[in-house]
């Protein structure tokens, strides 16, 4: 996956040769739809999901710092994880992300919590495998 | 430019003293800022823009991924690519530059904490190497359970039909 507002960055460009034509290719860029995007034009099957702005950061703030498109990029980016996440885990997203977060507060809240969230939620996941694994 | 007394309070050993001079109260240079003096509501002004604006922007992508239909397919098409990829045993691999590279590498971290294969790749580093970190992912095998427990390979069967294997034995 390339991340790029212009859709031009000259070193992304340059790799797609490299890349092996079984690839899938995704691309998170400021573009409404593919036709528009450099990167895409040269590889047609790539999955686009859009970033765009409502307004240049030159005319919000004066200067092309990138700041609203990191923002949305960011946020577009958490969609993905999240749902991808959901589609994958399902209920077990939670138990998945305690698991592999152990430190800070989100581990030492985690870790609090943790012995009465992780009794409900074995007694769901116990019933859900069970539920599919019996002949329907 | 240091005079006698306070060279003597330096070279002191049992009672070191750092002499400050004292500033008389009466003579404040700069008063702070504060919200109510016109200076201070700009400045406070400008930043709340930057705040709104970044709202305004998520709001309208917001707006985009209710009812754009390229957004919408877009992503659909990218968490069933990425599913098949994780179930494959494979990762998505993240390529940027500059802060988009930032954005990228926060995906990464994103991803790797919800249990999603992910890794950053500059497109520099790609040149010199890591471009073998590409690696083809067989999608078109997926893993089953048995009620045996054993572990088997389908290869490309609709998904209707799992129901079917998921079946004990000899009913």
């Amino acid at each position: 996956m390339f991340i790029t507002y212009s859709g031009k960055t000259s070193e992304l460009l340059n790799l797609l040769q490299h890349i092996p034509d079984s690839t899938p290719i995704l691309a998170i860029t400021s573009h409404k739809n593919a036709a528009e995007c450099p990167l895409i034009r040269q590889c047609p099957d790539a999955i686009l999901l859009p970033a765009p702005i409502h307004e240049l950061e030159e005319v919000s703030f004066g200067v092309c710092a990138p700041t609203t498109s990191t923002t949305v990029a960011i946020a577009v980016g958490d969609m993905l994880a999240l749902t991808l996440a959901e589609s994958m885990h399902q209920e077990d997203t939670k138990h998945v992300f305690r698991k592999n977060h152990p430190g800070g507060a989100i581990g030492a809240k985690a870790r609090k919590n943790g012995n009465v969230v992780e009794a409900t939620e074995e007694t769901a996941r116990v019933a859900r495998h069970q539920s599919l694994l019996s002949p329907a | 430019m240091y005079n006698s007394s306070e060279m003597e309070g330096r070279q002191s050993p049992e009672a070191p003293r750092i002499l400050k001079r004292k500033r008389s109260d009466s003579m404040l240079l700069t008063p702070p800022l504060s919200h109510s003096d016109p200076e201070g509501a700009k400045i406070l002004s400008r930043a709340v823009n930057v705040l709104s604006t970044a709202a305004t922007a998520l709001s309208q992508v917001t707006i985009l991924y209710e009812s754009d239909h390229i957004a919408r397919d877009g992503l659909l098409q990218a968490v069933d690519c990425l599913k098949k990829v994780n179930e494959g045993g494979g990762k998505l691999i993240i390529c940027g530059v500059g802060k988009s590279g930032l954005v990228g590498q926060k995906m990464v971290a994103t991803m790797k904490s919800l249990g999603l294969g992910s890794s950053f790749m500059h497109a520099s580093e790609a040149l010199h190497g890591d471009l073998g970190d590409i690696r083809a992912v067989s999608t078109s095998h997926i893993p089953i359970l048995t009620h045996g427990l054993r572990l088997m390979y389908l290869r490309t069967m609709p998904l209707c039909s799992l129901h079917t294997l998921a079946k004990p034995p000899n009913s």
